[in-house]
């Protein structure tokens, strides 16, 4: 009851063609379900796979074997089986992805990218761009910022920018990949008290984070990747 | 709990321009070895590649600025339902051309008329499109010289006296005055200043959102294809090595050739 995703058998290998076909066997047989107003972090050490999980479940990574299936309007869709277009309709209304890294073209405004996700979803302009505002002043991004590209912010202005951009109109799901990586303590509550907000209004999280204070902040269980770890 | 998994779309229902075996050779060499697509409404699709791959011939070959060996392209005409263009008369595709398909050449002098003022290259468009009114003609043009960042006072000079980046911005104007639904821009960024560069993708992109463009963009330059495409195909050699969504074939391409392309970037 309630699941928004369930993963099913899922593996995940790299094969390396430019380094002589080497492969590495990520994880192997991951089972795993998600439900509405949960927050799930993913667990285990470093080279596991916990963001390769998350790229699977966006679409961004490629899956070797398994489902992952996604409640999107009503039906459910096998993301590792979708066409490029079904994968950008599910983004569009059904997953986020707040990852710690800002990829943005060069010369356009903060807010404008803060905003931009509601545009997108047909919100008019000053609306968007006030909500936008409202982030950014949660984040601590002062509003002579607003109207200069982030790209000469330091890193952690640039994850807040991202986080703000990634929270402005929360989707059913939201993978949240060390969202609090670079952020002074008092940035890191309030990024982790808006992964709260969003989680009571319903919002699926999976994240990978930090360190196990933000995880406990954030979450409401955990998922332990290293449990599928085979040898090849 | 799971007993339908869906696989078939709920949103768009048709694609706008479908490449059925688009095949194409120079003597012995292969440009396009059977290749085959389909452009869905709103996506900016872009196709990537080395030199010498095939793909400026594969968009040519759209565009009817080659002639294809042998290939089926059926547009999805407005009101119309889908038609060959192969059974097109010569007219109608150069109505086409002027009307709801439009191309971006890599090199802004290709495109542009070079001997006439910016204002006529605009009105041009409009002219072969029935736009009669002198009046009229000009506002148009100088509310598209004003959406493309050129300054209005500039309507009567020639393109020659524009810098490069705002030549292209200029053909890109030209193009777009009649509301193009298919947008064939070949290297639009290639050649430019980095600056002006960062100045025109986020043109590009602003007009392909407004004017709910589909777009086939050939580029050599991945971080140009990562921000204006959500949809890529690998070429080597004339033949689609790879598609797929763009942060995926970017972030875990699966074939050797796209790994080795992606991998010889260099990380700033």
């Amino acid at each position: 009851m309630g699941d928004i995703l369930q993963i099913k058998d899922l593996s995940k290998n790299f094969t390396m063609h430019t380094q002589n076909g080497a492969e590495i066997n990520v994880f192997r047989d991951v089972w795993f379900d998600l439900k509405k107003g949960e927050s799930v972090g993913i667990t285990g050490p470093s080279g596991m796979g916990k963001s390769s999980l998350l790229k699977i479940i966006y679409g961004s990574y490629k899956a070797d074997t398994g489902q992952v299936l996604i409640k999107h309007q009503g039906r459910w869709f096998d993301v590792a089986d979708c066409l490029p277009r079904q994968i950008l309709s599910i983004r569009e209304a059904t997953i986020g992805y707040v990852s710690q890294f800002l990829r943005v073209i060069p010369r356009v405004p903060t807010i404008a990218i803060v905003a931009e996700p509601l545009l997108e979803r047909g919100v008019e302009k000053h609306q968007a761009y006030a909500k936008a505002g409202e982030l950014l002043i949660r984040l601590n991004i002062p509003e002579t910022l607003w109207s200069l590209s982030p790209l000469t912010f330091s890193g952690g202005e640039q994850q807040r920018v991202n986080i703000a951009r990634g929270f402005i109109a929360p989707s059913p799901i939201m993978l949240v990949d060390e969202p609090t990586a670079s952020l002074d303590d008092a940035n890191r509550d309030t990024v982790l008290a808006m992964i709260n907000e969003v989680r009571q209004q319903g919002t699926a999280v999976l994240g990978v984070f930090h360190n196990s204070h933000d995880r406990n902040m954030a979450c409401t269980r955990e998922f332990n990747l290293s449990d599928f770890r085979k040898a090849a | 709990m799971t007993s339908s998994v869906t696989s078939s779309v709920t949103s768009s229902d048709a694609p706008l321009l479908e490449i059925k075996n688009l095949n194409k050779s120079y003597g012995k060499l292969t440009a396009c070895d059977d290749i085959s697509f389909d452009l869905w409404p709103g996506e900016v699709l872009g196709i990537v590649g080395e030199s010498g791959s095939g793909k400026t011939t594969l968009l040519k070959s759209i565009a009817g600025l080659v002639e294809p060996d042998s290939a089926e392209i059926i547009y999805h005409q407005k009101d119309q339902g889908p038609r060959s263009v192969n059974d097109m008369s010569e007219a109608e595709r150069r109505i086409l051309a002027r009307t709801e398909w439009a191309f971006v050449h890599q090199h802004a002098r290709d495109g542009l008329r070079m001997g006439v003022s910016a204002g006529a290259n605009i009105g041009e468009r409009l002219m072969a499109v029935g736009a009669r009114h002198y009046g009229n003609i000009r506002s148009t043009a100088i509310d598209w010289l004003e959406q493309v960042e050129i300054d209005s006072g500039r309507i009567d000079d020639l393109p020659r006296t524009f810098s490069g980046g705002m030549q292209q911005r200029l053909q890109i104007a030209r193009n777009l005055v009649t509301h193009p639904r298919i947008v064939l821009m070949d290297e639009p960024t290639g050649g430019l200043d980095v600056s002006v560069q960062a100045k025109l993708l986020d043109l590009i992109r602003s007009l392909v959102r407004q004017l709910d463009l589909s777009v086939i963009l050939v580029t050599h330059d991945l971080a140009v294809a990562r921000l204006l495409s959500s949809r890529l195909m690998v070429m080597q050699h004339g033949r689609v090595i790879e598609q797929g969504l763009t942060d995926q074939i970017l972030d875990d391409p699966q074939a050797p050739y796209s790994q080795l392309l992606v991998s010889s970037v260099l990380q700033v």
